[in-house]
């Protein structure tokens, strides 16, 4: 297990009953402050999981990319790729350009 | 008439052609010019054995961001990250958060307040959507990031492609304490 971790008791911070309920259920807790997420609670069960990851990131072993992508990193990354859309701002850039072309061959040539 | 290799610089972003990429099931034209299908790289394998295979692919023109220069015109192809317009939906992933504050490994927000950008969009880089295009599938180079956005871009270039530097970090030192006149 990583050195790097601190222990509180119990006492020294309170987490409300849904959270406690939610980690009791296997979910994570993320703590926001001003909006932002600034840390993440997690059951013993997961953290007996992540922290093998956790102690190789530590001895700066290098883990492959794909084992930090979050399930939501992977399915946007998976919708980014397959994004056939196209909006109008793109349409209109495309546009411009073909315009720039018409009126001078060289025009975006000197962009 | 393409982008002007003059133009094709490291930070450049270039309006261009690219890919989706190729998998399976997966169309293709035999020596005919009859579109047919196969359904895994095992079939195509045993079908095309190495042979090049015209394929029916898909491409989209979209801004790339140019990881390296590309001046020189007779060397061909120039290595770019995929640039994508934000949707609504994206918005919606769990992973947008640490996008918009720029927190995040493996996706770079690039705002619309941003002029130099040229982009018509609020956009996002993808580290992981590294290709290699033909430089005169490139129709214009517009905009570009700074050598403070691009320090970040190789940063997380780092992890995403499994980059060693230690070695060379060492032997870089070791040649600065070489020419010091202090051995390492």
């Amino acid at each position: 297990m990583t050195d790097s971790i601190i222990d509180i008791t119990a006492e020294e911070i309170r987490l409300p009953e849904r959270a406690r309920k939610a980690l009791a259920h296997g979910s994570r807790v993320r703590i926001s402050r001003y909006g932002q997420p600034s840390a993440y609670v997690l059951g013993g069960e997961q953290y007996a999981l992540v922290a093998p990851l956790l102690d190789l990131m530590e001895q700066g072993v290098h883990v492959p990319h794909e084992l930090l992508m979050s399930g939501a990193d992977i399915a946007l990354a998976r919708d980014l790729a397959e994004d056939r859309d196209t909006t109008a701002g793109e349409e209109a850039v495309i546009e411009e350009m073909l315009a720039e072309r018409d009126a001078d061959p060289d025009a975006g040539r000197r962009v | 008439m393409p982008a002007d290799a003059s133009e094709l610089r490291r930070g450049a972003i270039a309006w261009g052609i690219f890919p989706f990429a190729a998998q399976f099931p997966m169309r293709w034209l035999d020596d005919g010019g009859a579109v047919r299908s196969l359904e895994t790289v095992e079939d195509y394998a045993a079908r095309r054995r190495g042979r090049p295979t015209g394929v029916v692919s898909e491409v989209k023109i979209r801004p790339v961001l140019l990881l390296h220069d590309g001046t020189v015109e007779q060397n061909d192809d120039i290595v770019v990250l995929r640039i994508n317009s934000v949707r609504p939906r994206h918005r919606e992933s769990a992973s947008w958060p640490r996008i918009e504050t720029h927190e995040h490994p493996f996706f770079v927000h690039l705002p619309n307040s941003i002029a130099r950008y040229r982009l018509p969009e609020e956009s996002i880089v993808s580290l992981t959507a590294v290709a290699t295009v033909h430089k005169n599938a490139l129709l214009r180079v517009r905009g570009g990031l700074n050598r403070h956005e691009m320090r970040k871009i190789d940063e997380r270039l780092i992890r995403v492609l499994s980059l060693e530097l230690a070695p060379h970090i060492a032997e870089r030192a070791r040649e600065l304490l070489r020419s010091a006149g202090i051995s390492a």
